[in-house]
């Protein structure tokens, strides 16, 4: 029983609209601004600061990104940790484009069971992954002991664990499913009748993969290769868990700056160089869809 | 009932719990201590708790920068007694943070075993600030089918008979003191630029005859388990512990180098205002029961009893705070990335 009509308590309703705009938009870009990019902006920030006597001094310099060109071996781990995410972007994109165009071909009513019996690793935690992973291939893992039960070899392979190969297999099985997502979320859109009308024109299966099927799907070929190469680039539990005395990459040396040596300033430019490097993956791919899109 | 006869009830309540807690802490007081894991057994707790009537509050703290940032908060008001290790004891006393020990009143430091008894360590500007209270040390730890009797020499990790059979642990610090203890270089914690080049070379070599690298005790068990290792610079005796548990007949020794070795002292927080009960806490703990139940159930090693096969705390080189954290991870990077 309120006797005050509502317009006097909140104002004319344009205005209130003008309000409401306001607070969208400052939500809008102050949730990204507060929550995203000043923190990235914050350890660029401190990337610029050095260390003198084991203290950061809040002097501007670029003595840490100098380090990463010319002191000890930062420069070699990163350009080996750039091949090593390359090859496994490359080796995961031909497997989960394979995977994916397989789950396509299915009856819609089987599509989602293959497709979510991909994505289950996913809902297992990382490291049991990876345990998982090191007990099979292990020189008393269940790989080598089969092998033996089998008769098929006399002596447990010893490289199977601990080498430059188990990274590259560790991070390959543990990413695929990032890249058969995107990928096949892609086909997945492509119109039904594209296909039959390509099959009425006399395509055969192939030529509707090759001139259809494959170029409609590249926007998540080039999501999935995206994802992929973040990913592992980033990655610095693995390749020490699985990689032994080759275990070592540009993750790991990033986090080794936060710990006891405490050297903030280089591991936040070590990390800008990081975050520069999958941008720049990001805006490479974007580049390719751009020129698709134009032709 | 109305509002105000309903916060006056709340605040009665709360007033009679608050009541019944203060009485909880027992006639004679309370004894609040900073401590690492173990170092309070709950049976210990309450066997105490029973002789004195003097109650136990336990703090755990999982590293020095924690423990240091505790006392700090407050002067040490909020400990009696605090578990520090040798390599910061100077910087808790230069802080002052904990107080020279009362020898009238500690009268269980005629438990402490011989090698322990001049507190040494702990002594520094003519007071004594720690009682020595847990040790351990960073060992190695060998098959004793390849081995029939121990290796004697840190040497054996890089015999090439051994390769691909070896695993290390991953702790820049503690890799690079190995690497100086192997080498024979006396003062690990103080290396010269001439040594630190030494020392990473050594490292580099010891790479490989490596499986892999390994950080904590799981880890390296668990490794050591599911592949064909035959030695280990290891993290310490639970990591052999650990290994006979699990079936692995293996033995624990440390090579005529020496070892790195870390010691736990007990202090008295300068902040107390309950010295009696730190003292007694102190005292109770500094029995040769509690070392050895301690030693059976944690595998650290007592001061005050010599658990079985822990007699090489004379050949330990008690850890300090080396010369450069940051330049032993750069050096110990380089090894990591070195081919």
């Amino acid at each position: 029983m309120n006797p005050m009509p509502s317009s006097a308590r909140s104002g004319p309703p344009r205005r209130r609209g003008i309000a409401r705009d306001l607070l969208w938009h400052g939500l809008n870009l102050g949730l990204p601004l507060l929550f995203v990019v000043l923190p990235i902006l914050s350890f660029v920030l401190v990337s610029f600061w050095t260390l003198k006597d084991g203290q950061i001094v809040h002097v501007l310099t670029l003595a840490n990104y100098r380090a990463f060109f010319t002191e000890g071996s930062y420069l070699q781990v990163y350009l080996s940790t750039l091949a090593l995410s390359a090859q496994v972007t490359l080796i995961n994109v031909v497997l989960a484009t394979a995977i994916a165009v397989f789950i396509f071909r299915r009856t819609p009513r089987t599509r989602f069971l293959i497709l979510m019996s991909f994505m289950l690793p996913l809902f297992m935690s990382y490291i049991i992954k990876i345990y998982s992973i090191r007990s099979i291939l292990g020189q008393r893992g269940l790989l080598n002991e089969g092998l033996l039960a089998l008769g098929l070899i006399d002596q447990p392979i010893e490289a199977l664990l601990f080498s430059r190969t188990a990274i590259f297999i560790a991070l390959a099985v543990l990413y695929l499913p990032y890249a058969i997502l995107p990928i096949y979320l892609a086909l997945d859109r492509i119109p039904a009748n594209y296909l039959a009308a390509s099959a009425d024109l006399g395509a055969t299966p192939l030529q509707a993969l090759r001139d259809i099927v494959l170029p409609l799907g590249r926007p998540g070929i080039a999501a999935g290769a995206v994802f992929t190469f973040i990913l592992t680039f980033g990655d610095f539990v693995t390749p020490q868990m699985v990689g032994g005395t080759q275990g070592f990459t540009f993750g790991r040396i990033v986090f080794s700056q936060f710990g006891l040596a405490l050297n903030w300033p280089l591991g936040s430019a070590l990390a800008v160089i990081l975050l520069a490097t999958t941008l720049l993956a990001v805006a490479l791919a974007g580049l390719t869809l751009r020129r698709e899109h134009v032709r | 009932m109305n509002w105000t006869s309903k916060a006056v009830a709340a605040s009665l309540t709360a007033l009679t719990l608050l009541a019944s807690a203060a009485a909880f802490a027992g006639p004679k007081g309370e004894v609040r201590l900073l401590a690492y894991e173990g170092y309070a057994d709950p049976a210990w707790v309450e066997e105490f708790e029973k002789e004195t009537g003097i109650t136990v509050k336990v703090t755990y703290v999982g590293g020095v920068d924690e423990q240091i940032a505790k006392m700090k908060a407050s002067n040490g008001k909020d400990y009696d007694v605090v578990t520090v290790d040798t390599a910061s004891l100077k910087a808790f006393a230069d802080q002052k943070l904990i107080a020279p020990i009362d020898k009238e009143k500690l009268t269980s430091a005629k438990n402490l075993l011989p090698d322990f008894q001049p507190m040494s360590n702990a002594t520094f500007g003519g007071a004594t600030y720690g009682v020595p209270w847990a040790w351990g040390s960073l060992g190695m730890v060998y098959d004793k089918k390849t081995f029939p009797t121990a290796p004697d020499s840190w040497e054996v990790l890089w015999d090439p008979r051994f390769k691909g059979k070896v695993i290390s642990l991953d702790d820049a610090n503690n890799d690079i003191n190995f690497g100086a203890i192997a080498l024979g270089i006396k003062d690990p914690f103080n290396l010269t630029d001439a040594q630190l080049a030494q020392v990473k070379d050594k490292l580099i070599a010891l790479k490989k005859n490596l499986l892999t690298y390994f950080a904590g005790f799981d880890e390296g068990t668990t490794i050591w388990s599911e592949n064909d290792v035959v030695l280990m610079f290891s993290m310490g005796e639970l990591a052999a512990i650990n290994l006979q548990k699990k079936g692995f007949d293996v033995g624990y020794v440390i090579p005529k180098e020496g070892a790195v070795g870390w010691l736990d002292n007990l202090t008295v927080s300068a902040g107390t205002d309950n010295t009696d009960a730190a003292y007694a806490w102190m005292n109770f703990a500094l029995q040769k029961k509690i070392g050895a139940d301690m030693a059976k159930k944690y595998g650290y090693g007592a001061t005050t009893d010599a658990p079985q096969g822990m007699d090489y705390a004379s050949r330990l080189i008690w850890a300090q705070n080396p010369e450069d954290y940051t330049r032993r991870q750069a050096i110990w990077n380089e090894v990591k990335a070195a081919n």
